[in-house]
C-alpha cells in the first residue's frame, strides 16, 4: 500500500484525539469517582441508580416516619404509666375511706380532687403540635370544658356530674377568657337533662367562635362533684411504614381513659358526703372499676408496647435494607477508584507513546537524505 | 534515415515533455496538504515514429495528457457513506442536548423532585395540621412542576433552536448547488476538447462531499463531464449548469419542513424523502425523538396531575370543606400549583372526612401511596418507572446515535485512507520524481549539447 505522509499525521492526529477523549474520560471518571455522568454513559445502570436512589429517599423517610411513630408511643407509654400510678393511688384512697377514721376525709377528698387533676392533665398530653388522646380532633384538649361555634350552629356543652344535681351553674367564656354569659337552672335555657348523674349535654348557641365553660353543680347546699367528659372522636391516626403499608395507631382518649374521670369524681363526691355510711359504702363501690379501668388501661399500654416492638423491628430492617441499597447505588454510580486510576495510568502513557512515535516516525522524509 | 536536426527534435521533445513533468511534480508538492486535492501525473508516451531504414527510428517523446491518479469507487463510496455519517452525527449532537434536560445524575432532575413530593405529603401525614408541613409541601409540589415546566421548555426550544438549524442546512445545500453548477459548466467547457479538468473535478468532488454529509443524494455524470444531483425521491437539485433550491416552509407543527422549489416557484414538502445527511438528523431528532419524550411527559404531568386531583377532592381542608384542585394544568408545559393551594396552605386536604380536621391523615396517606400505585402506562407502571423509562431511554438513544456516529466516522478514516493511499501526495515519491525528471531533462540537455557539437563538427569538417 501506498503510504503518504498525510497518511501518516493523519493517522496520528486520529489517534491523539481518540486518546486526548479517552484521557479527559477518565481523568472526570477518577475526579468525580462517578461511573455514570449522563444517561447515555449507561441506559440501564441510569435507571437503575434512578430506583435506588428513590428507594433510599423513601427508606430515609419511612425512618424518620418510624422515629415519629416511636416517640409518640414512649409520650404514650410514659403518660399511662403515670395514669396507672394514678389509679393506684386512688384505689388505696377508696380503700383507706372504707377503714380510716372519718376526720381524714376531707384530706382525702383533696387528694382526689388533686388527682383528677393531674389526670386531666395527664389525658391532655401534646406531642409538639397536637393532642395525644383527641382523636382526630388534635387542635382541642379532648379533656377541657370547650366549644366551638361556627356557622351560627348551636354547640353541645357537655360535662359529667358525680350525683344528681339541683343547682347547676355553667359559665361561659370566650377565647379571650371574659365571661360571656352564665346559665344556671331555669333560666331560660334549662339544661336538657340538666342535673342527671353521668354525662349531661346542653345546646347553646352564641356568636362564633371558641368558647370555654366551667361547670358548678350542687344539691340542697352540698356541692355535686362536676367532672370532663370526652370532647374527641374516635378517629385513628395512621403512620406510613413502607410502600403501601400503614399502622394505626390509636389515639382514642375515650377508649383509653374509659369512665376514670366518673369514677374518680364519685370517689371525690363519696368522700365529701355528708353521710359517713352512705359515703363508706360509695367510696367502697369505686374499687372494682377503678380496678377494671387499671386492667383497661393495661391492655392499651400492651398494645402500645407492641407497636413499639413492630416499629422497633421495621427500623432494623430499614438501617439493613438502607445499608444494601447504599451499596448497591454506589455499585452502580461510582467508580471503583483503584480500576480508574489504573486505567487513567494506562491511557496517560498510550498517549505518551503516541506522542513519542509521533515524533520519531514524522521528522524523516527524502529530502532529509538528498545531498 | 538519421538526421541531425531530428535528433536535436528529439532532444526538445524530451526537454519539454520533462519540464512539464517537473511542473506538475511542483504542482503536486504544493498541493501536499490542499484538502481533497488528487496528486496528478503526466502519462508520457513515445512519440510517433518514423519510418527508415534498417527500420523505424523512434521520434523522442510525447505528454499526452495530465491526469489525476483517482478511483472512482472509492469517491463513491465516500459519498455514500458521508450521508449516513451526517446524518448518525447530526443526530448525536441534538439528541446530547435533549440528554441534558434528562439529566438525572446530580440527584436534582424531575425524578428527585417527584420523591420529595411525595415525602412532603408523608411528612405532613405525621403532622397533618402542621403549617410548616404543609408550606414545604406546597413548595416540593412547585418545585415539582417547576421540573416539568422546564423540561417541557427546554424540549420546546431545543425544536426552535433545530428549526434554525435546518434552515441553516437548507442554506448550505442551495449553496453548494450553485458552486456545483457552476463548476459543471467549466468542467464541461474545459473537457469538450481533449483536456483533463483536474483540479476543478478535485474542487467539484470536495463539494459534493459536503453536500453528502448535509443530504442524502444521487449523482451521475453524463459523457460532457457533468454531474447531476438529484435529492428526495428523484427531484433534481444539479442538472448540468443549472441548479434547483431547496427552501423552508412551516409544516402542521408550526416547525420548518424541507421543500424542493419546482420550475413553477411552488415548494413541494419532501421531509418526508430526506433519508440521510444531517439535515436527516436534525429533522428525527426536532419531528421524532423530541416530540415523543414531550408527548410522554405530557402523559405523564397529565396523569399525575389527575390522579393526584382525585385523591384531594375526597378528601378535606384545614377548614374541614372538601379539597379543591391541587394542580392546575394536564401537560408537562402548563402543570402547576393551584393558586389558591399556593397562596393558603390550609387548603390542602389531609383529612378524609369534614369531622376528623384537623388530626386525621387518612388523604395524605392515601396521597403518598400514589407514588406505588399503576397509574401510567394504561395501569402497568407507576410514575417514578414511568419516568425513569424515559431517561433510559433517551440515554440509549444517544448511546445508539454516538455508536453509529463513531462506526461511520472510522469507516470514513479508512475508506479517506484508501482515498490518500491512491490520490495523496506523497513527498517522498514527489521528490524522486523530481530528481527522476531532472536527470532526464539533464540528459536531454546533454543530448542537446552533444547535437551542437556534432553540427560544429559538420561544419567544421566542410570548412
Amino acid at each position: 500500500m501506498r503510504v503518504t505522509s498525510n497518511m501518516m499525521t493523519g493517522g496520528i492526529a486520529e489517534n491523539l484525539y481518540r486518546q486526548a477523549e479517552q484521557l479527559l474520560k477518565s481523568q472526570k471518571t477518577v475526579a468525580t469517582g462517578k461511573r455514570i455522568l449522563r444517561p447515555s454513559d449507561d441506559p440501564a445502570g441510569m435507571g437503575k441508580m434512578l430506583a435506588y436512589r428513590r428507594s433510599l429517599a423513601n427508606i430515609e423517610q419511612y425512618q424518620e416516619n418510624v422515629a415519629r411513630g416511636k416517640m409518640r408511643l414512649e409520650l404514650n407509654e410514659t403518660v399511662l404509666d403515670d395514669v396507672s400510678g394514678l389509679i393506684n393511688s386512688a384505689v388505696n384512697i377508696a380503700a383507706e375511706a372504707s377503714t380510716g377514721p372519718l376526720d381524714t376525709r376531707p384530706i382525702l377528698a383533696q387528694e382526689v380532687q388533686n388527682l383528677r387533676l393531674q389526670l386531666v392533665q395527664l389525658a391532655n398530653s401534646k406531642t409538639v403540635d397536637a393532642y395525644l388522646y383527641a382523636g382526630h380532633q388534635t387542635d382541642t384538649a379532648p379533656y377541657s370544658h370547650h366549644l366551638e361555634i361556627a356557622g351560627g350552629a348551636p354547640g353541645a356543652i357537655t360535662f359529667g356530674l358525680a350525683a344528681v344535681a339541683t343547682d347547676v351553674s355553667i359559665e361561659i367564656h370566650d377565647a379571650t377568657g371574659a365571661l360571656v354569659q352564665t346559665l344556671t337552672q331555669g333560666d331560660g335555657v334549662t339544661p336538657g337533662s340538666g342535673g342527671s348523674a353521668g354525662t349531661n349535654s346542653i345546646a347553646w348557641s352564641g356568636p362564633d367562635g371558641d368558647y370555654s365553660y366551667t361547670v358548678a353543680a350542687g344539691s340542697a347546699g352540698t356541692p355535686v362533684v362536676a367532672y370532663e367528659t370526652y370532647t374527641g372522636d374516635s378517629g385513628d391516626i395512621r403512620l406510613i411504614l413502607g410502600d403501601r403499608t400503614s399502622i394505626v395507631i390509636n389515639a382514642d382518649g375515650g377508649e383509653t381513659f374509659g369512665d376514670l374521670f366518673e369514677r374518680l369524681a364519685q370517689l371525690q363526691q363519696a368522700l365529701q358526703d355528708p353521710d359517713p355510711v352512705a359515703g363508706t359504702a360509695a367510696a367502697a363501690a369505686t374499687v372494682n372499676p377503678l380496678n377494671m379501668a387499671a386492667d383497661r388501661l393495661e391492655r392499651v399500654r400492651a398494645e402500645g408496647a407492641v407497636t413499639f416492638k413492630h416499629l422497633e423491628l421495621t427500623e432494623d430492617r430499614y438501617a439493613g435494607l438502607k445499608l444494601n441499597v447504599e451499596d448497591m447505588l454506589e455499585k452502580t454510580e461510582k467508580v471503583d477508584m483503584a480500576t480508574a486510576i489504573v486505567a487513567l495510568q494506562k491511557f496517560e502513557s498510550d498517549y505518551q507513546t503516541t506522542l513519542a512515535t509521533a515524533a520519531r516516525v514524522l521528522q524523516p522524509s527524502l529530502i532529509d537524505f538528498l545531498r | 534515415m538519421a538526421n541531425i536536426i531530428g535528433l536535436l527534435d528529439i532532444g526538445k521533445s524530451a526537454l519539454l515533455t520533462h519540464q512539464q513533468s517537473l511542473n506538475v511534480t511542483g504542482h503536486n508538492i504544493a498541493n501536499v496538504n490542499t484538502p481533497g486535492y488528487t496528486r496528478q501525473r503526466v502519462n508520457l508516451a513515445a512519440n510517433s515514429p518514423l519510418d527508415s531504414s534498417p527500420g523505424q527510428m523512434g521520434d523522442g517523446v510525447v505528454a499526452v495528457d495530465i491526469q489525476r491518479v483517482y478511483d472512482r469507487y472509492i469517491g463513491g463510496r465516500i459519498t455514500t457513506e458521508k450521508q449516513a455519517f451526517g446524518r448518525w452525527e447530526a443526530q448525536k449532537n441534538a439528541l446530547e442536548r435533549v440528554e441534558i434536560t434528562f439529566d438525572e445524575s446530580g440527584g436534582y432532575g424531575l425524578s428527585g423532585s417527584m420523591t420529595e413530593f411525595w415525602n412532603a405529603w408523608q411528612d405532613l401525614s405525621n403532622a397533618p395540621a402542621g403549617h410548616t408541613e404543609r408550606v414545604s409541601l406546597v413548595s416540593k409540589a412547585q418545585f415539582l412542576a417547576g421540573a416539568f415546566n422546564k423540561s417541557a421548555a427546554d424540549l420546546n426550544q431545543q425544536q426552535v433552536d433545530l428549526d434554525a438549524v435546518v434552515k441553516g442546512g437548507v442554506d448550505d445545500v442551495n449553496r453548494l448547488a450553485t458552486e456545483i453548477a457552476d463548476l459543471n459548466q467549466k468542467i464541461g467547457e474545459v473537457e469538450t476538447g481533449i483536456q483533463n479538468a483536474n483540479d476543478l473535478r478535485d474542487r467539484r468532488d470536495a463539494l459534493v462531499s459536503q453536500l453528502a454529509e448535509l443530504i442524502d443524494i444521487n449523482t451521475f455524470e453524463n459523457g460532457q463531464g457533468r454531474l447531476s444531483i438529484s435529492v428526495g425521491n428523484g427531484r433534481p437539485l444539479v442538472d448540468s449548469g443549472q441548479a434547483w433550491h431547496l427552501g423552508t416552509t412551516p409544516n402542521a407543527d408550526g416547525h420548518l419542513g424541507v421543500t424542493w422549489i419546482d420550475a413553477n416557484n411552488t415548494a413541494n414538502d419532501i421531509s418526508a424523502s430526506v433519508k440521510g445527511g444531517r439535515l436527516k438528523g436534525w429533522l428525527d431528532v426536532r419531528d421524532g425523538a423530541i416530540p415523543d419524550y414531550r408527548t410522554r411527559l405530557d402523559e405523564m404531568a397529565g396523569e399525575l396531575a389527575a390522579a393526584v386531583n382525585t385523591v384531594h377532592a375526597a378528601g378535606f381542608d384545614l377548614y374541614a370543606t372538601a379539597g379543591q384542585m391541587f394542580f392546575s394544568g394536564s401537560t408537562a408545559a402548563d402543570i402547576g400549583v393551584d393558586p389558591l393551594v399556593a397562596v393558603d396552605p390550609n387548603r390542602i386536604a389531609a383529612a378524609a372526612t369534614a369531622a376528623g380536621v384537623p388530626g386525621d391523615n387518612s388523604t395524605a396517606v392515601a396521597m403518598a401511596e400514589l407514588q406505588h400505585a399503576s397509574a401510567m402506562g394504561g395501569g402497568t407502571t407507576n410514575f417514578d418507572d414511568f419516568y425513569r423509562s424515559i431517561v433510559s431511554d433517551v440515554g440509549s438513544q444517544v448511546r445508539s446515535a454516538a455508536d453509529f456516529s463513531e462506526h461511520q466516522s472510522v469507516m470514513l478514516t479508512s475508506l479517506g485512507n484508501y482515498r490518500e493511499s491512491v490520490s495523496g501526495v506523497s513527498l517522498d515519491e514527489e521528490m524522486l520524481n523530481l530528481i527522476k525528471f531532472q536527470h532526464a531533462f539533464d540528459a536531454a540537455a546533454k543530448l542537446v549539447t552533444t547535437v551542437d557539437e556534432m553540427m560544429q563538427t559538420v561544419l567544421d569538417m566542410t570548412r
